[in-house]
């Protein structure tokens, strides 16, 4: 029998049969379907459902507000402001071409910047615009273009620009602290991340998940600083003139509150813009006072002095021979600036006696030295909260070779950095107690918990208050007939001494580059205030009596007044002196930064000047007939941005009306909805150029309608595809 | 004239009406999202379809009140004007991602190839019926039919729409194998033009890559985007479903989710239950359609019943088949629940005209030749 017999076609199977064939061999097939969709739907459903879930969840971090940075009277240091950045995924870009005329309109840049980045279908998402400040995103954010994310950051803006800017610091690109307090106390500020769950669609656009609770971030926390503003902007202000009227290249500046340890202004110069971050250019961003370390020179002889003055090894009859100044020890010279045969103690504290001091320093023997140093807190770190803090270097008598008790007693073969020096200083002024230098008042919360108080805290009493007492006499002996008279403030009684150190250059010491140094208190009677200046390598003169001793009157005459915080003390006789300096009662938003205002629309702009609470004047009347329902915006602004704004002065606005001055600007007509021939009749006729993506319908544009563009310009339309 | 009995098979009527109203839950669900990006308005798309329901509903009640008998008087018109258009649409359509498959027609889009698979199958019916008695013969009989067939099936491929020229020769071979065709003489026809598909295939890439795609995913469970998005959205049913409106995958992850991939967002939404559900109404309509073929006497009736029944679910068949990753993706969509164009229509129309025909069953007390002398 055959399968089919080719003779006899209708013996193979009847046509029913046929039928009920073609029918099983149906129904297998939708059988099989049955069975495939069992395995997927059924068997391995939970694995899809995972992999639904994965690709249409995400877990989006919200992003706290970062703390505040405060000065002691509550002045603001930062503030946190939104920043535009754009992720661009070139895989998902349909139309670069369309995606890089949009950017650069918004962004102004060229088209082919971005053109040429996008087309690079090779990588993964990446930042197309990270954190700029956009005055008009044009809509961009909400043209929802497959492949761009288009966000607000948060950022900070600094209030006061370079001020304090060593102290505070900055952050990176991420809002985490780079340097300074930023760094220091980063995680504080930054607070705790809150999150919410997203649905993310096949395109990566996204939006909450209403299932899910979302949970709100906890901002970070406010930092109150020891710094004042006032004194810290005096401090700088004549650190910076002093470096350059003595021809500097470097200098530091810092101010403690005797009593509390509290740093109430750390000043390095040069400086630096945490608002304008240059990378190639960090010479301003060090905060030399703690990182970097130097031989003190003359100022170390406190050491020596209050060593003799504890072991009570003076005699103030007692004349030491200082050898007309020259003095051999192991071979080296000791050399004074003023030789004289002999001095007394007091004499050689006075007018800085190398040799008088070296010569005193055999008396006390290098263990003894060693320990006063190290009680003082060489060598030692000051815990001051601030990152980078260099130890400096006190050899250990073990270490001592021939000479290094005469030197180091003069300030030689020792580094120290300048907190520790000034610290040194204060305890003198404090009637010998040490204290802890600190510069974090208080950590609040945003809701008003504080996490940190810090307090005074001394550290030893390195000599007692009868030798302090003796030693200040001494220092007040330096700034009224020594070395450092330069420093003499009328009426107020001032105690300090000077410092000037040869540099180390190429391992040899320098007869022409120095180091000056001068450190100083006052009121002397009851010390309140400790200040330190050091200015490298000055070119006009190099005596720290002379150099240092000038910067640092003038910043103890300028933060006089400031006797409600300080509590300095002011000697009664100047209280009537008409002479006296005026320091004016400051406004804490005087001297801010002025913002660029410029082409922002005058609503925005008077918004943000009273944000600042910075007074203006505009050159128009906003509600005169004239600008009466037009468009106006910030034509140019007194003063220009970036510079300061002079007390009692308001900055002066001369508006624009966009529509009268500037006749080529037209409005962008809404053609959305409209059929493709028909919105570029209207487009086309009205001045624009068209570029179209899609054939049907127009559905989306770009500028969107209401803006207002040049003459020309080009208008992207967003059009239905058919299928 | 009048009909034998007026008992139309129910059982045909109530599975294509079911997928009817099921597609416009489906197709809503599809097409929001994407309707609401597009223009702006999350019913844009299910308001088209909607009409389109609304007209195929029409159309069904139409043809099953009209003699399915008339159909056989205008099958040469038929056939000559599906000819005529595909023959245009290969020229003059507006090419949608390089394939000419569409006519504007006022507002709707028009796919000839909708039209073209009923319009052979009428034809071929109409033919066999005409040269009862000598198909068998080469020249007279069968060449003539073929001649037909290869010329829509081959205009249909030149489209190209590779898939849906296979499925009008499959089904209008199964046709004539209903028929006295000599089976010699489909055989001969069948292995002649293999290597003719071959070839055609070859020189298509996108065919040749979407064979090199299914060939991967067999082999290693990995698939190009859209099967395994639709995959993924099936498993994520599971049984149940996700509920009416909650997929997921429809929301982009899953391109053209309302068309020829809209099986995959039911089996999302509605589970395993609404994927055999729909499996299962299209077995009911084969399982009846096959019966009402058994059942009527009338030749035409017969050849054209089996026609329309089997191209209906050889669509269902090859549609789900795709989304479930058993056939290499062709787009190809699901009778009565994608959301379609023309498509819906044309299949409203065959089904109408099947359960018209199946009203008809009962017709040996007829005479033959007042049935002849009314279609001839």
């Amino acid at each position: 029998m055959t399968f089919y017999d080719f003779k006899n076609n209708k013996s193979f199977l009847s046509v029913t049969r046929r039928i009920n064939y073609f029918m099983i061999i149906l129904l297998v097939f939708l059988g099989i379907i049955i069975m495939k969709l069992t395995s997927i739907q059924i068997l391995d459903s939970e694995k899809y459902k995972i992999i639904a879930k994965k690709q249409s969840q995400t877990r989006e971090i919200i992003s706290p507000l970062r703390g505040g940075i405060f000065d002691r009277n509550m002045n603001s240091f930062v503030s946190n402001v939104f920043r535009v950045s754009v992720i661009a995924d070139p895989y998902k870009i349909k139309n670069p071409d369309t995606v890089s005329t949009v950017m650069a309109a918004v962004f102004g840049k060229s088209k082919f910047e971005y053109y040429d980045k996008l087309i690079n279908k090779n990588t993964s998402a990446f930042y197309l615009e990270r954190k700029v400040e956009v005055s008009d995103l044009k809509g961009l954010d909400t043209l929802k273009l497959e492949g761009l994310d288009v966000f607000k950051e948060s950022s900070r803006f600094y209030n006061y620009g370079s001020i304090g800017s060593q102290i505070i610091g900055y952050n990176d690109l991420d809002n985490k602290g780079v340097s300074g307090i930023e760094l220091a106390l980063n995680k504080d500020l930054t607070g705790k991340e809150g999150y919410m769950i997203s649905r993310k669609d096949g395109r990566g656009f996204k939006r909450p998940d209403l299932n899910f609770v979302q949970k709100e971030p906890e901002g970070g926390a406010n930092i109150i600083l020891t710094i004042d503003k006032r004194v810290q902007q005096i401090a700088e202000e004549e650190l910076s003139a002093g470096v350059k009227s003595f021809n500097a290249s470097r200098g530091k500046a810092l101010v403690v509150s005797v009593k509390t340890g509290e740093i109430l202004a750390m000043c390095n110069y040069p400086s630096y813009d945490p608002n304008n971050i240059k990378r190639e250019d960090t010479s301003g961003m060090k905060n030399s006072v703690i990182s970097d370390i130097y031989e003190p020179g003359s100022t170390f002889k406190l050491i020596t002095a209050s060593a003799i003055l504890e072991e009570k090894l003076d005699n103030p009859q007692d004349v030491i021979n200082t050898e007309n100044g020259t003095y051999k020890v192991f071979g080296m010279d000791i050399i004074d600036s003023y030789p004289a045969s002999s001095l007394t103690f007091q004499q050689i504290i006075e007018r800085s006696s190398n040799i008088g001091v070296a010569k005193l320093s055999q008396k006390l023997g290098a263990e003894r030295f060693f320990k006063y140093a190290r009680d003082y807190g060489f060598g030692i770190y000051t815990g001051i909260e601030l990152n980078g803090e260099n130890k400096g270097y006190l050899k250990r008598p073990l270490d001592f070779t021939n000479g290094s008790l005469e030197f180091m007693a003069i300030g030689y073969q020792v580094a120290v950095n300048a907190l520790q020096l000034t610290m040194a200083y204060a305890a003198i002024a404090n009637n010998g107690l040490l204290m802890k230098p600190y510069i974090v008042k208080k950590e609040v919360t945003p809701d008003g918990n504080v996490i940190l108080e810090n307090f005074p805290s001394p550290v030893r009493q390195v000599i007692s208050s009868e030798s302090a007492k003796k030693l200040n006499d001494m220092f007040i002996g330096v700034v009224e007939r020594g070395t450092g008279t330069d420093a003499k403030i009328e009426g107020l009684k001032v105690a300090g001494k000077t410092g000037t150190t040869q540099r180390l250059v190429e391992g040899e010491y320098s007869s022409s580059s120095h180091i000056s140094s001068f450190v100083g208190y006052f009121p002397a009677d009851n010390p309140e205030i400790v200040i330190m200046v050091i200015l490298d390598d000055p070119k006009n003169g190099f005596y720290g009596g002379k150099v240092a001793a000038p910067v640092f009157q003038k910043i103890a005459i300028r933060i006089m007044g400031f006797n409600d915080v300080i509590n300095t003390y002011r000697n009664e006789s100047i209280a009537d002196n008409k002479d006296k300096p005026v320091i004016e009662k400051s406004n804490p938003d005087k001297d801010r930064v002025l913002p660029n205002l410029v082409n922002l629309r005058v609503k925005d702009a008077i918004e943000i000047l009273n944000e600042r609470n910075i007074g203006y004047d505009l050159d128009k009347d906003l509600n005169s007939k004239e600008l009466q329902g037009k468009i106006i915006s910030v034509d140019s602004q007194e003063p220009s941005s970036g510079s300061k704004l002079e007390d009692g002065k308001k900055m002066k606005l001369f508006i624009k009306n966009s529509n009268v001055e500037n006749s080529s600007t037209i409005l962008v007509p809404d053609v959305r909805k409209m059929s493709l021939r028909k919105s570029i009749n209207k487009l086309v006729s009205e001045g624009f150029i068209v570029d179209v993506n899609g054939s049907g319908e127009v559905v989306d544009m770009f500028p969107k309608p209401g803006n207002k563009v040049s003459t020309k310009s080009k208008v992207i339309l967003f059009c239905k595809e058919e299928n | 004239m009048k009909q034998g009995t007026h008992k139309i098979d129910i059982f045909i009527l109530i599975p294509v009406l079911l997928l009817i109203f099921f597609s416009i839950a489906v197709v809503y669900s599809a097409s929001s999202d994407y309707s609401l990006s597009r223009w702006n308005d999350a019913s844009y798309l299910l308001k088209s379809h909607i009409f389109k329901v609304v007209l195929s509903l029409v159309v069904l009640f139409v043809f099953i009140k009209i003699d399915y008998r008339y159909v056989e008087k205008f099958s040469k018109f038929i056939i000559f004007g599906t000819i005529a258009l595909l023959i245009i649409v290969l020229f003059t359509s507006s090419a949608v991602k390089n394939v000419n498959r569409w006519i504007m027609f006022g507002p709707m889009s028009f796919q000839p190839s909708d039209l073209a698979k009923y319009a052979l199958i009428i034809y071929v019916s109409a033919l066999l019926v005409r040269k009862e008695g000598y198909v068998d013969n080469l020249y007279k009989g069968y060449l003539p039919i073929l001649l037909y067939i290869l010329a829509v099936c081959g205009l249909v491929a030149l489209q190209p729409n590779f898939s849906t020229a296979s499925i009008i020769f499959g089904t209008t071979i199964l046709l004539l194998l209903t028929s006295d065709v000599k089976i010699k003489h489909i055989i001969f026809t069948i292995v002649s033009l293999t290597p003719v598909a071959v070839l055609f295939i070859l020189s298509k890439s996108y065919i040749r890559a979407r064979l090199e795609n299914f060939a991967e995913y067999s082999s290693t469970g990995t698939a190009q985007h859209q099967l395994t998005q639709a995959i993924i959205g099936l498993g994520n049913g599971g049984i149940v479903g996700v509920g009416s409106g909650n997929s997921v995958q429809k929301e982009f992850f899953l391109p053209e989710s309302y068309g020829d991939f809209i099986f995959s967002i039911l089996g999302e939404e509605y589970g395993f239950i609404g994927t055999a559900f729909v499996v299962a109404m299209f077995a009911v309509i084969l399982v009846r359609g096959y019966k009402v073929v058994k059942n009527v006497d009338d030749p035409f009736g017969k050849y054209l019943a089996f026609g329309i029944t089997t191209i209906i679910v050889s669509y269902a068949i090859v549609n789900m088949s795709v989304a479930s990753g058993i056939f290499p993706t062709t787009g190809v969509p699901i009778p009565f629940v994608s959301f379609g164009g023309t498509a819906m229509l044309f299949n409203s129309a065959a089904a109408g005209i099947l359960i018209n025909i199946s009203s008809n069953k009962k017709q040996s007390d007829v005479p033959q030749s007042v049935i002849m002398g009314v279609n001839v």
